[in-house]
């Protein structure tokens, strides 16, 4: 087990539901995979910059792609679990 | 299984603390006693018949068909228009049924894809939802019709009937009761069929109880 973490705030959380230790979570700093349920964490912000994520979600039907938003509406997708992430242009707003 | 167990195990993120270090330091750090709800955008669903995306906001729901180019507002009943939408969530097993909520809105449902919409609160205290989760549906078994909320000041509510009603269970959640979102987990080894997530201002936290 981790310890508890303080002043680190998160937002959001998706599970993958064919591994339901795998985790991620998202937030102010960015957003984090676990493969362990939590135990370990490894950021996965590669194209993100430093984007303040607030509302992540997976596609059930494509379990491989999420998408990430800030607050702002700019947008971010992932087809490799996390690993990268590609910055969508929006037309409108929010 | 432990009962009566504050949401505390904490799983999550001591590591969070250690491995996004390089971020935190452009990253403002939230007072977590004197949380500030955002405005803007609150959280995101995936339609998984088609890949549709759904938006909710302070701005109201909206929806993509282009993989998030462009946006369209949803049409909601006027007493929830402009009242702001912090969750939004699609049932993976029946798409047309989708759930909104926000803390001044309570929980709302849909069958028809959110054209036409009904408030679904019997029995929880007052409106003020913060966080909505749909279970998991999967391993051990389905519970495709139970939901969780967030009550803010109050707690956790569970329904096991769409939301037509709800209990207060017995688990007293996270030390930090600004619960922003909510996670249905089918990590095994459950009493129940899973587990939940809280994200908070100051962490995630998983729960003893078994939800």
């Amino acid at each position: 087990m981790g310890s508890l973490p303080i002043n680190k705030q998160v937002s959001a959380i998706v599970i993958d539901p064919r591994d339901p230790k795998s985790v991620f979570a998202a937030g102010p700093a960015g957003i984090f995979h676990s493969n362990d349920s939590g135990l370990n964490w490894q950021a996965s912000n590669e194209g993100l910059g430093t984007a303040a994520i607030v509302a992540l979600a997976l596609n059930p039907s494509q379990l491989d792609t999420l998408f990430a938003a800030t607050a702002e509406g700019a947008l971010f997708r992932s087809d490799d679990r996390a690993k990268t992430w590609q910055s969508i242009d929006t037309t409108t707003s929010p | 299984m432990k009962r009566n167990v504050i949401f505390s195990i904490v799983i999550l993120l001591a590591m969070i603390l250690s491995a996004c270090a390089q971020n935190a330091a452009s990253a403002p750090t939230p007072n977590a006693t004197n949380v500030t709800r955002p405005s803007g955008v609150r959280a995101l669903a995936v339609d998984p018949r088609d890949g549709h995306l759904l938006k909710a906001a302070s701005e109201g729901l909206f929806q993509s068909l282009d993989g998030g180019k462009s946006w369209q507002a949803m049409t909601l009943p006027v007493d929830i228009a402009d009242r702001g939408i912090s969750q939004v969530a699609i049932r993976k097993d029946q798409p047309n049924t989708m759930y909104i909520a926000g803390e001044q809105i309570g929980i709302w449902r849909s069958r028809d894809a959110g054209k036409t919409w009904e408030k679904v609160t019997y029995g929880l205290p007052n409106d003020s939802v913060t966080a909505l989760a749909l279970h998991s549906n999967g391993y051990p078994r389905d519970d495709s019709k139970s939901l969780f909320v967030w009550i803010a000041g109050v707690g956790i509510f569970q329904s096991r009937d769409e939301g037509d009603n709800w209990k207060r269970p017995p688990d007293q959640g996270p030390p930090n009761p600004n619960v922003l979102a909510l996670t249905h987990s089918p990590l095994p080894e459950s009493m129940n069929t899973g587990w939940l997530y809280a994200s908070t201002p100051d962490g995630a936290y998983l729960s003893m109880d078994c939800f």
